[in-house]
């Protein structure tokens, strides 16, 4: 006790003066064992186990137990001692026992302190108030679980041998067990390489290349085997360790590269093709690799090319519809309602061209009627088809001046359709008639090759203007007069030619202001406004990366004909769901369950977000306050703006998801339906005035 | 909200989707035609710059969107 004393004063730690300031101050045995401690400094080695075994003192002690470190025989202990082996060597274990620890080391003084109360805590630097510098715990339950908390630490640093217990019933394979047997069978014994890894040296691959003389991939070929000795083929024949390689891969995973048919197995529905959207007016436009109608149309890398066309256009496909194969007659591929008229009196030219009449009510169709004059040629065409806005104002005059001139109403109408190649004359109902074929002959072989050459400019592009027709002439010309000689006939006929078609033009536009479209259930309809469909795709576009591009006429054109056929399918749909719940009206509700099935409103995207995101405030408010007969069905009217700004988190079971955001506010002017639009509306203006809709009377 | 600017031609919707319909819409129904609509003009617009894209052109083109047309029409058949 004295040298106690001693080393207190000599001791100059301020961890050691902790112990100084305990209220109760350490108990006698706290310093029993420190005098053990200190006998155990002199001892031999070999006299320490029954000193450690002395060390736990099992009389109660006035306050906490000190953390006297458990006997090393206990686990935890052990687990200890495995994390004081990633300590660092010059850093003092703490958690080795103390007989070992003074032993070890220079009895340093501020060891008195390792026992004192407050000072356990600071055993382990890297978990400071762990369960692990707490004493061993008093019952065995808590020591099984302790044991079972260190275990799991342990098993995260070892590897999965002992962790991973689902794929146990894996690895214990009757396949493992045999190959166990092998290799304790035949320990020195190496694996036969199988024929499939031609990179090793197979055992039979020295026979292979002796006979056969190729290396990689000898053993894999049937006919390298049938130079072997035929004891040997039957055991190679086959690769050994197929069941067991992992480089091999299943032979499904090359089909599964290919990103069409991902997503034709996985998900995207498919519809009969009776049922399809208007397949066949798709594919006039080109790409017709990509078009399934390659054999109506007629490809023309199979024709053997009696037109000519300069190198490099496009080998195959002008996707010209009145251009066509006749070796596909219109009987034998696949039965569509073009009729494919042969002008008869051509059978004696060996030009295989012939006249596609279409059914669709919404197609164009141009046909070449008559060849005014042999040599015609085309560039006043294209120089007109640069100011043609210029003279689009002048057409009234020049209709005029045409009606002066001694060329008749059918001369004129005969030039327009010769024109069919400038896809601008004629709209859908006014195909001329047939029973003109007989001037075809007549068509000079200049002619002929102006209806039929391609510019290499304008080839495969599509009209320019919304008037363009779609289905026709290709609207490449020859740019380049190709006879010289006749230029003032060709000028003269090009006078006149630009007259025809500037008629033509005027009345084509006249009659697609008028055009009469007759739905499948004989109602007349309008034609999608072009400004509409500008509008939307312009916000659609905004989107995307070629949102700010200025919008192309043809590329309009083909959205608002894309828009054509969408409301086409959309009424077929709409009358299918509303005929099927036997009502004569459609109502929100189809167009709901139009929405569900077209998987845009799901369960991760309310009908309420899809507005919110596309409509504008007033619709959205319009959809909102004139739903009354959502309201009986979907008692969840009551739910405050909180919901409403929140539709998916809130997600009832109950209800269904599209729905429940869109259920009206209450018709008497409540607190939950002001708040909740007052929430919608960011900019805080009345009610009242977000309630005005404009009209639709006007239009 | 009494604003002149129409958000879309509602009467002129209701007429082309009246007569593929033959039959009549409730009142409301052309607002979430329109917004079917314009969902419809999104995927096509998405798609077609998609192949525009792909094509290295700078702005839509007919080829584009007719590439992109059977796709998005098939996805929206109700």
């Amino acid at each position: 006790m004295s040298t106690y004393q001693l080393n207190y004063q000599l001791n100059t730690d301020p961890d050691d003066y902790l112990l100084e300031f305990h209220p109760s101050g350490p108990s006698f045995n706290h310093y029993r064992r420190e005098f053990r401690r200190i006998q155990n400094e002199n001892k031999p080695p070999d006299a320490e186990t029954e000193d450690g075994i002395s060390e736990d003192d099992s009389t109660p002690e006035p306050y906490s137990p000190p953390p006297s470190p458990s006997p090393p025989s206990s686990i935890v202990t052990m687990d200890l001692e495995i994390m004081d082996m990633a300590r660092d060597v010059n850093q003092t274990p703490v958690h080795t026992p103390i007989q070992r620890r003074a032993r070890s080391l220079e009895p340093s003084i501020s060891r008195l302190s390792m026992n004192t109360p407050n000072e356990r805590y600071r055993q382990n630097p890297h978990y400071p108030h762990s369960s692990i510098n707490t004493p061993a715990p008093p019952t065995p339950h808590a020591m099984a679980a302790r044991r079972a908390l260190e275990d799991r630490r342990i098993a995260m640093f070892t590897p999965g041998r002992t962790r991973r217990q689902s794929l146990r019933e894996q690895r214990e394979t009757p396949m493992l067990i045999l190959r166990n047997l092998g290799r304790a069978l035949a320990p020195t014994s190496k694996v036969i390489d199988s024929s499939s890894s031609p990179e090793k040296p197979s055992p039979n691959g020295v026979g292979n290349r002796g006979a056969g003389g190729s290396g990689r991939g000898a053993g894999r070929r049937n006919s390298d085997d049938d130079d072997e000795l035929p004891i040997d083929r039957p055991r190679l024949s086959l690769p050994i360790d197929e069941g067991s390689s992992d480089d091999l891969q299943p032979p499904h995973s090359s089909i599964l590269e290919d990103p069409n048919m991902t997503i034709q197995s996985v998900e995207l529905p498919r519809r009969a093709i009776s049922e399809g959207p208007p397949r066949r007016s798709f594919g006039y436009l080109g790409d017709s690799d990509a078009t399934p109608w390659d054999d109506i149309y007629g490809n023309d890398d199979t024709n053997p090319d009696p037109f000519a066309y300069p190198l490099g256009i496009a080998p195959h496909a002008p996707t010209d519809p009145e251009i066509a194969d006749l070796r596909f007659p219109p009987g034998v591929g696949r039965e569509s309602d073009f009729s494919l008229d042969m002008p008869s009196g051509l059978s004696d030219n060996e030009q295989t061209t012939f006249y596609m009449r279409s059914p669709v009510v919404d197609t164009v169709e141009a046909v070449p009627e008559d060849a005014p004059t042999p040599g015609s040629d085309d560039v006043p065409l294209m120089e007109r088809r640069q100011s043609e806005r210029d003279r689009l104002q002048q057409q009234a005059d020049e209709a005029d001046e045409q009606q002066d001139e001694q060329q008749d109403e059918q001369q004129e109408e005969r030039q327009g359709g010769q024109q069919g190649g400038e896809p601008n004359n004629y709209l859908d109902d006014e195909f001329p008639d047939m029973g003109d074929f007989e001037h075809v002959p007549d068509l000079g072989d200049a002619e002929m090759d102006a209806l039929t050459r391609f510019d290499a400019e304008t080839f495969a592009q599509d009209p320019v203007r919304p008037g363009d027709e779609w289905i026709g002439y290709p609207p490449g010309r020859p740019r380049k007069k190709r006879r010289e000689d006749d230029e003032e006939s060709a000028r003269a006929e090009a006078a006149a030619e630009a007259q025809a078609e500037a008629q033509a033009q005027a009345r084509a536009r006249a009659r697609a202001r008028a055009q009469i479209r007759i739905s499948a259930h004989n109602i007349q309809y309008p034609p999608v406004a072009n400004t509409f469909v500008r509008q939307v795709v312009q916000n659609a576009a905004q989107n995307s990366a070629l949102g700010h591009q200025r919008l192309a006429a043809d590329a309009l054109e083909t959205f608002s004909r894309a828009s054509d056929w969408f409301f086409r399918q959309l009424g077929d749909d709409l009358r299918a769901y509303a005929e099927h719940a036997r009502r004569s009206v459609v109502e929100e509700r189809d167009l709901i369950a139009l929405m569900h099935r077209q998987r845009v409103v799901n369960a991760e995207q309310s009908l309420f977000h899809l507005a919110s995101h596309n409509l504008p405030r007033e619709l959205q408010q319009l959809l909102r306050s004139n739903n009354p007969g959502y309201q009986p069905a979907y008692p969840v009217a009551q739910q405050s703006g909180t919901h409403a700004q929140q539709p998916l988190a809130n997600a009832q079971p109950d209800t269904i998801n599209g729905l429940r955001s869109f259920v009206p506010t209450p018709p008497s002017p409540s607190h939950t339906g002001s708040k909740r639009k007052r929430d919608e509306d960011d900019d805080g203006e009345s009610d009242a005035e977000s309630l005005v809709f404009p009209e639709d009377d006007d239009y | 909200m009494a604003t002149g600017k129409r958000p879309y031609p509602r009467a002129h919707l209701r007429k082309i989707v009246k007569a593929h319909a033959g039959m009549k819409l409730s009142k409301n129904a052309d607002v979430l035609i329109y917004l079917n609509y314009s969902l419809f003009m999104n995927a096509l617009v998405k798609e077609a710059a998609i192949h525009a894209r792909q094509a290295g052109e700078r702005g839509f083109t007919p080829r584009n969107i007719m590439k992109a047309l059977p796709d998005v029409l098939a996805r929206f058949k109700g």
